[in-house]
């Protein structure tokens, strides 16, 4: 497999509109022509050469020399590999409906959001909206993976309608607000106000919480499913360990009842 | 100031306020953003524009586009995904912008100015959002702009006339309004019905008396209308009828333009205004019927509201309106508003679909009374911008007016019912260029009192728009070859080329200034600002030079009446 490396040539003077660069876009074009692309810096433009030494022949994979001010990375991939060595700024991935981008470092604002497939990895820690919705979209996430080995911030799967988000750390306040399917994944402390507003899936997560007041308990059970989810993330790359081993019983509540809702709240035992 | 004249020679001058002899070419001469008289010999011409025998125009007016304020910003708010989807960045001559059907202010100036519109008006400033407005406006660029100010839901104006106000003190506090919210016109919206609305009243007729004051829409109407008339505002009662959308509405259409008994009125977005019940769907066309209304009345002027095919959205101060249709939200979203008590404001996106029965009979509706209503002098061309769809698919309307075979053809691809339904595919009538630019430009200018507007004599304002003759009328009208501001080229084949600042339209009737007296009291127990700091000076539309007032005369007894 080819692989077409980005190299940066010295330290970025604004943000940077990385969004071109997919290498499904980029697999047609000669290494020149992929010089010469313009890439939006704050209000004016450089040239992809500008900022970068390439190497390698365009493909499937792209490897980018990451820069906390590199936005957009991955926005609207439908295929091939992204590989990021260092972080990414805001909004990684958002809107991908296939491929894979993998952050070795952290990710800023609204990573993944409104994503329709693929699979997102961040091996750092996220920012607020991972995994959300752009303003105005009535649905979040509504398909693919997030794994992030790191915390994240608050609104992790806002309006998720359908996926996986894995999250080894902590999250902010406000995880999966509004979800209406899908399965969110925590693997250390759950911040404040988690699934409010919730009107179904599923949010998995270890230890004690206080609910909001819209979840009614259930009690305790035991939940042969949590078996088959834990057999499913044993097939996948890159979950982070936290997630794993969830199986036998769990304490489980039911809401956000004030919004109508049947989503559930797993503290896995 | 400059002595030198603009020469644009050999141009076909399609101006409907001169008789032509036969179309010649005639040369125009532009001096001091004014088109001038044809100078003497020795005078000295400066540019000289080659027009090659193409067709020239007065720049065109939008009598009703929604295009600043407070309904429009919450559209904005409301669908931040089309703006996402919509942007452009600076490009060192135009500054960045976004929206196709809600567009940001200085992209509203650039795209209209693209098309060869130099004016627009925003018809439904409520006074407590006059600020707003006219601060968004002031940064629409290039256009001239004016607002109506909306008022017959107001709660000081229905617990006056509830009280047995004289129809002097309503003409005091209507020219007071115009003046304290530096507009160029009154629109009242569902007469009534937004106060009624928010008595629990979710539908009101022409005679049906308000829940809490008692008094009819009618009441509220023909007051309204003669205040106007009375106060020689050249631009009479804008009125956007009861029951709107509802089957059978035709009937209170019918109802106002009688109850307005000879009084001059503008009924504005028509099409929304003349649905029947008949049929299986107990819903049908009564364009037929409301065009030959119009007809019989010559003080009536309309605007149509023709709807587009397409993602749009709805914005109206008509809240019973837009709360009824919130369940047909696309997508699924909506808002619904007071504003200060004084009026109210309902925002619901919607997708008007070629294949629904409703939508394609809107469609047809739409074209049916473009087509029926004899007197282009009478019916101007609007889609209720963002309403019926955004005024950047005028250029399509134009071209469905003007070449019938096209027209069939889009019958031919909507709901086949819609044909069967409407007497649309056996209207013969198509536009002529000088109807068009009657209904475009010297129509909505007279209706509106622009003595120095829509038309290219000597004296009027060098709003010049110059088109290629080109079969294909959408393309003609969505890329003018020059447009001329205030006598400035500002655009070339539909490409902006400079940029600028128009004048905000304004009328100015004389009042009793006692009216303050009773309004003082009104505005410190129940609005939210003083009455001082109510009214908009001057000052803040010159915004030192940047803008600029053009103070529209009020009509005299030696002008013909509308």
């Amino acid at each position: 497999m080819s692989v077409l490396s980005f190299r940066l040539k010295g330290p970025l003077t604004g943000r940077i509109d990385a969004s071109p660069l997919l290498p499904h876009r980029l697999a047609e074009l000669a290494l020149s022509e992929i010089a010469a692309l313009p890439l939006r810096l704050g209000r004016g433009h450089v040239a992809v050469g500008d900022l970068f030494d390439l190497s390698g022949n365009p493909g499937d994979i792209v490897e980018l020399e990451g820069d906390e001010r590199l936005d957009f990375v991955g926005a609207g991939l439908a295929g091939g590999i992204i590989r990021v060595a260092g972080p990414v700024g805001h909004r990684a991935g958002t809107g991908m409906s296939g491929g894979s981008l993998l952050v070795e470092g952290a990710a800023g604002l609204a990573a993944g959001a409104s994503m329709q497939g693929g699979e997102l990895i961040v091996r750092g820690d996220a920012g607020n909206e991972l995994g959300g919705a752009l303003p105005g979209e009535r649905a979040g996430m509504t398909g693919g993976r997030i794994l992030v080995h790191g915390t994240c911030g608050d609104r992790a799967g806002e309006r998720m309608r359908r996926g996986l988000i894995a999250i080894g750390g902590n999250t902010g306040a406000y995880a999966a607000l509004h979800m209406n399917a899908g399965s969110l994944l925590i693997g250390g402390r759950p911040g404040a106000f988690i699934g409010h507003g919730m009107r179904n899936g599923t949010i998995l997560f270890r230890g004690e919480i206080d609910p909001l007041p819209g979840f009614a308990d259930c009690g305790l059970n035991r939940l042969p499913f949590l078996s088959l989810l834990d057999n499913h993330l044993s097939g996948l790359n890159e979950v982070p360990p936290a997630c794993r081993g969830l199986t036998g019983r769990a304490r489980r509540w039911l809401g956000d009842r004030g919004f109508g809702g049947r989503g559930e709240l797993l503290a896995c035992l | 100031m400059s002595d030198a004249y603009t020469l644009l020679r050999g141009g076909r001058v399609c101006d409907p306020t001169v008789s032509t002899d036969g179309g010649g070419l005639r040369d125009l001469y532009l001096k001091d953003g004014r088109i001038a008289a044809t100078p003497p010999q020795d005078a000295r011409i400066g540019e000289v524009v080659d027009l090659d025998g193409r067709i020239v125009m007065a720049g065109a007016i939008d009598i009703h586009s929604h295009i600043g304020g407070g309904k429009v910003n919450l559209a904005r708010l409301l669908l931040p995904e089309e703006h996402r989807e919509h942007a452009s960045g600076p490009d060192g001559l135009r500054r960045s912008g976004s929206g196709l059907f809600t567009p940001s202010s200085f992209v509203t100036g650039y795209r209209y100015a693209e098309m060869g519109y130099t004016a627009a008006f925003e018809p439904a400033m409520l006074p407590s959002n006059a600020r707003h407005t006219h601060l968004e406006l002031a940064d629409v660029p290039i256009i001239d702009k004016g607002c109506y100010a909306v008022l017959g839901n107001d709660d000081f104006l229905l617990e006056r006339l509830a009280a047995g106000a004289t129809q002097s003190e309503v003409n005091d506090y209507v020219a007071w309004t115009l003046h304290a919210t530096q507009a160029v016109g009154v629109k009242v919206v569902n007469p009534g019905g937004i106060s009624a609305f928010k008595f629990n009243q979710r539908r009101l007729d022409l005679d049906e008396a308000h829940p809490h004051y008692g008094i009819t829409p009618r009441r509220i109407l023909t007051t309204l209308a003669t205040s106007l008339s009375d106060l020689a505002v050249p631009h009479p009662l804008h009125i956007h009828c009861n029951n709107l959308g509802i089957p059978g509405n035709e009937a209170v259409t019918r109802d106002t333009i009688a109850a307005l008994d000879g009084l001059p009125a503008h009924l504005t977005h028509l099409q929304f205004h003349s649905y029947g019940t008949e049929g299986d769907r107990r819903f049908s066309s009564a364009a037929a019927e409301i065009a030959e209304a119009v007809n019989r009345s010559p003080n009536i002027s309309v605007d149509v509201g023709q709807i587009i095919f397409g993602q749009t959205i709805t914005a109206s101060a008509d809240i019973m309106s837009q709360f009824r249709n919130s369940g047909l939200a696309s997508p699924r979203k909506w808002v619904c508003t007071d504003i200060e008590c004084d009026g109210g404001c309902g925002l619901v996106p919607f997708r008007y679909r070629d294949k629904a029965f409703v939508n394609a009979l809107q469609w047809a509706i739409g074209l049916e009374l473009f087509l029926l209503i004899e007197d282009p002098w009478r019916v101007y061309l609007t889609t209720d911008h963002p309403n019926g769809g955004p005024f950047t698919s005028y250029p399509h309307l134009i071209r469905l007016l003007m070449d019938r075979s096209f027209r069939n053809e889009q019958l031919a691809r909507i709901n086949p019912d819609v044909a069967a339904h409407s007497r649309l595919g056996s209207l013969e009538r198509e536009y002529t260029l000088d109807e068009i630019a009657i209904m475009t430009r010297a129509g909505p200018a007279r209706v509106l009192g622009l003595r120095d507007r829509g038309h290219l004599r000597p004296g009027a304002v060098a709003d010049v728009v110059v088109y290629d003759d080109l079969p294909d009328r959408e393309a003609m009208f969505a890329a003018p070859a020059w447009v001329f501001k205030n006598g400035r080229p500002v655009a070339r084949n539909g490409r902006l080329t400079a940029t600028g600042w128009g004048d905000t339209i304004v009328v100015r009737p004389e009042f009793d200034p006692a009216i303050e007296r009773r309004l003082k009291p009104w505005f410190e127990d129940h609005q939210t600002v003083r009455l001082g700091n109510f009214r908009i000076a001057d000052g803040e539309i010159l915004d030192h030079g940047r803008g600029g007032l053009s103070i529209v005369p009020t009509l005299t007894a030696s002008d013909p009446c509308f």
